[in-house]
């Protein structure tokens, strides 16, 4: 009987269920197909992926914690790439080493996440209920999001693997794609932004979401970086499987020119239509220049005919810690946390002065002119003196103060105290060190006060130890306030014109394509936006200097480092150094000292960091790039 | 009373037979030699950071990743936390030719392995002196050497590093001096590298090490052994 029961059991579940039984559509999800429906749908879907391209901006910051590098707003004190090159040095770490390969900077794996979401919108185009012309945009934007984030890939792995639609489970081939070569990556990357450009108008004006000269602007970037790889690979040479099948480097000359070429005509394009131009472009004197200059970067809504691409922040939800951790500790509200990005002295020597145009201009201290001493004060050399510090930068770039808040400049109303020490009446310097003496009843402060609110600079942590402060980006009033973290609002230019004429202009020093003279009025346009009169040829050392000093902090640098292989030239057993204000108690003037930044080592850029790890090798059956 | 302590014992009991200590055997080999030029039996003297390295490839699984093991300053090497099995070994991105991939069976135990190889090039310490000279009211310290050469690639780059450590190098020094070479040299030719003795302690022994870079991709610096001198004492001709 019992036997009976359980057959009967057995059939009953057998016959209650349909095939339909496990289909059920989720309850708390929204389908693909509801999702496309609706133009708004199809919005929604398009925002989540321009928020998950690898933009370079205020929150690209290596994420110990997970979850890749970009949107980042944790708390890592304000260790963001600016602070890994020769632009800048951290008040409080200076770890760079600790990133070491980069794993924290790790893109990998969400980048083919965000790849697989482009490719599904790649296949759902066709029968989305939308006119041809919009469907042709999205056509357009989806063909830039994915050339935007093979370069975000290339530029860290080399070769990688490209997969441009949504793989079938059951096939071996296309779940395991192999690397492709560097080579073929790039010319992916740059027959993409073609892809983008044909399909892209003029855009809906907003700078928010792709349009052809985004992608053409795209396309003049990552030329260039293909080209210098090509050219300069060799500085750096690796060796191992990964080299042998070309999967890094292996790219020829001829290839260099190429490139050169893609990146001078798809520049060109963008000039020749005349709709851009740089904001601010004859300043009636420096003063003005630095002003224009540092607002296009604060408001950069204001500059439309410069700036192409806008990444754009809205709530205090989603904001970006950058002003925070940039903002003068006299200026930081209730933030915590200032004063971390300071300027080393290396990139202020970098600037032209207006009496020597066409030279980097090193800040001069002594009466012997000698500016390669950093081994600190020293009573037997002639120091010049000077009323006001600022006077020492006078001549200086405007560029200069537009991007670093240098001792005692005005911010936010303010002056921003910077000083590092003393020379007691009897000669004695106290120099970055706590130090005091009072002379007629008041009492002058190695730091300019004993009270370290007061001040920006030279207390431990607090203040700069370079002597300078990052000023670029930072609106006069913004007023940081903290909880929450990351309130920052103020949008990221993640192109513009002045980088087009830049790339412009490398590619046709490099590579003798392109017109020369048109090159050269390009690169005294720029300088002329900067207060300059004097125009200067059309060299590389001018080129570089330019594109240096006019992209300062735009994350711009660690890629010229890294594309022109110079990052271990330049970080070879290297200090980074300071500019030291003392005020000299027996003159009641300010002499500086150029020194070592404070609490730092030398460092050196080892050549495998060219390339990144990549990582699951055990699973995904990938070629490993050298010595990892 | 008897029953709750009863219980528990049988609770406890339960738990602790429940368990294995380690399910994971430690590892049981060690793994240690020298990197040896095969014609001079020398060890040949390495960087402490960014010097040579060892990969090696523990067999068995399914797309095993590469490990790498360093050497010390003075060409040795030593891994006791190795676990016994197969291995594909090779030493390699170094200062020397790669040898061929070793398939090695590591033995429970010790198990030491001398790499014979060809360094790309020597300094040996018997040709390296030191003199003092007073120099536009500067102390510098001029090193004579001679370089042998194994590569037919040109030497790119002379260094000299003085630090107090031993271990000094490419990356450990208090100072350095590079010079660009890029060509060939003779054997016979003695070679000259300078630094200004400024900022070094008076009375004080440091460590100067010599060292040569081939032009070949990854290449690491040639170094003579360590050198301890006081460089305010040496003579002055």
């Amino acid at each position: 009987m019992k036997k009976y029961n359980i057959l009967f059991i057995v059939i009953l579940f057998l016959s209650g269920c349909s095939k339909e039984f496990l289909d059920l559509e989720p309850t708390n999800k929204i389908s693909a197909n509801d999702l496309f429906a609706t133009e708004d749908g199809i919005k929604a879907y398009m925002a989540n992926l321009y928020y998950r391209a690898p933009v370079e901006d205020f929150n690209w910051a290596a994420n110990p914690y997970g979850g890749g590098p970009f949107n980042f707003t944790g708390n890592i004190a304000g260790m963001y790439p600016i602070v890994w090159t020769d632009e800048a040095v951290n008040s409080e770490y200076d770890d760079i080493q600790l990133y070491g390969p980069w794993a924290f900077m790790g893109w990998w794996e969400h980048a083919y996440k965000l790849n697989k979401d482009i490719n599904m919108l790649f296949s759902v185009i066709p029968d989305l209920d939308i006119d041809n012309e919009k469907k042709q945009l999205l056509y357009g934007e989806a063909y830039f999001l994915r050339a935007y984030n093979y370069f975000g890939l290339a530029k860290m792995y080399g070769g990688v693997p490209i997969i441009t639609k949504i793989p079938d489970l059951n096939t071996q081939e296309e779940l395991y794609v192999p690397r492709s070569t560097e080579k073929e990556t790039w010319d992916f990357i740059l027959a993409t932004c073609d892809s983008a450009v044909i399909n892209l108008d003029d855009g809906d004006g907003t700078k928010r979401r792709a349009n052809k000269w985004i992608a053409l602007a795209l396309k003049s970037r990552a030329a260039l970086h293909a080209a210098s790889l090509a050219k300069y690979w060799d500085k750096a040479p690796l060796s191992g499987e990964a080299v042998d099948k070309k999967l890094v480097g292996g790219m020829t000359n001829e290839d260099a020119q190429r490139y050169y070429k893609a990146c001078i005509d798809a520049s060109y394009e963008i000039i020749k239509t005349g709709k851009f131009s740089l904001y601010g472009a004859n300043p009636a004197n420096p003063d003005e220049a630095a002003t224009n200059y540092f607002h296009m970067f604060a408001y950069p809504d204001d500059a439309a005919e410069e700036v192409l691409f806008i990444r754009d922040y809205v709530t205090k939800e989603y904001g970006h810690m950058y002003q925070d951790w940039g903002q003068p500790n006299q200026t930081k509200g209730t933030w915590p946390h200032p004063g971390r990005f300071n300027p080393i002295l290396d990139f202020v020597d970098a600037f032209e002065s207006y009496s020597n145009p066409g030279h980097s201009s090193p800040i001069i201290t002594t009466t012997d002119g000698n500016y390669s001493n950093y081994s600190g004060y020293n009573p037997s050399r002639n120091y010049l003196e000077f009323d006001n510090p600022l006077d020492i930068f006078a001549d200086k770039d405007a560029r200069l103060k537009a991007s670093v808040i240098l001792p005692m400049a005005t911010f936010k109303g303010k002056s921003i105290i910077i000083q590092g020490g003393i020379i007691k009446t009897d000669g004695t310097p106290v120099i970055e060190a706590a130090g005091e003496e009072t002379i007629d009843g008041i009492t002058y402060h190695s730091f300019g006060s004993a009270n370290p609110s007061l001040v920006s600079g030279f207390y431990p942590v607090i203040g700069t130890r370079s002597g300078f402060l990052i000023r670029k980006y930072l609106q006069e009033d913004f007023e940081p306030i903290y909880p929450p973290v990351a309130a920052c609002v103020n949008d990221w230019i993640e192109f513009r014109y002045g980088e087009v004429l830049l790339n412009y202009m490398e590619s046709v020093v490099e590579s003798g394509q392109g017109d020369v003279s048109k090159a050269e009025e390009y690169l005294n346009d720029l300088r002329h936006r900067a207060g300059h009169t004097t125009n200067i040829s059309l060299t590389l050392e001018n080129v570089l200097r330019e594109r240096r000093i006019e992209l300062a902090f735009e994350n711009k640098r660690i890629w010229d480092l890294t594309r022109r292989r110079e990052y271990h030239k330049v970080f070879d057993n290297t200090y980074r150094h300071s500019l030291v204000p003392v005020l000299d108690l027996r003159t009641m003037k300010y002499l500086f000292v150029r020194s070592r930044v404070s609490r730092t080592h030398a460092w050196s850029y080892p050549t495998q960091w060219y390339y990144k790890i990549i990582p699951g090798i055990s699973s995904n059956n990938l070629i490993q790039n050298p010595q990892y | 009373m008897k029953h709750k302590i009863l219980s528990l014992i049988i609770l406890i009991s339960l738990i602790v037979s429940s368990c294995e200590l380690d399910n994971y055997d430690a590892p049981d080999a060690k793994f240690f030699g020298a990197i040896i030029d095969k014609e001079t039996g020398d060890t040949i003297p390495q960087d402490l950071i960014d010097g040579s390295k060892i990969d090696y490839i523990e067999l068995g699984y399914k797309n095993p990743q590469i490990q790498q093991l360093r050497f010390h300053v003075d060409g040795t090497f030593r891994n006791d936390l190795m676990f016994s099995g197969d291995y594909k070994i090779i030493p390699t991105r170094g200062n020397f030719f790669s040898p061929d991939t070793l398939n090695v069976y590591i033995n429970k135990g010790e198990n030491k392995i001398d790499f014979l190889v060809t360094p790309y090039c020597t300094i040996k310490n018997e040709d390296v002196r030191f003199e003092l000279k007073d120099y536009k009211g500067k102390l510098w310290l001029l090193a004579y050497f001679k370089v042998i050469q194994h590569t037919t690639e040109n030497i790119k780059e002379l260094m000299l590093a003085i630090d107090e450590n031993p271990n000094v190098g490419l990356r450990i020094n208090t100072k350095y001096f590079k010079r660009p070479f890029k060509k060939m040299t003779d054997p016979d030719k003695e070679l000259l590298l300078y630094i200004s003795l400024e900022g070094l302690k008076e009375g004080t022994k440091y460590y100067i090490r010599i060292g040569a870079l081939a032009d070949i991709p990854e290449a690491r610096y040639n170094w003579c052994k360590a050198i301890r001198v006081d460089p305010f004492s040496l003579p002055q001709p």
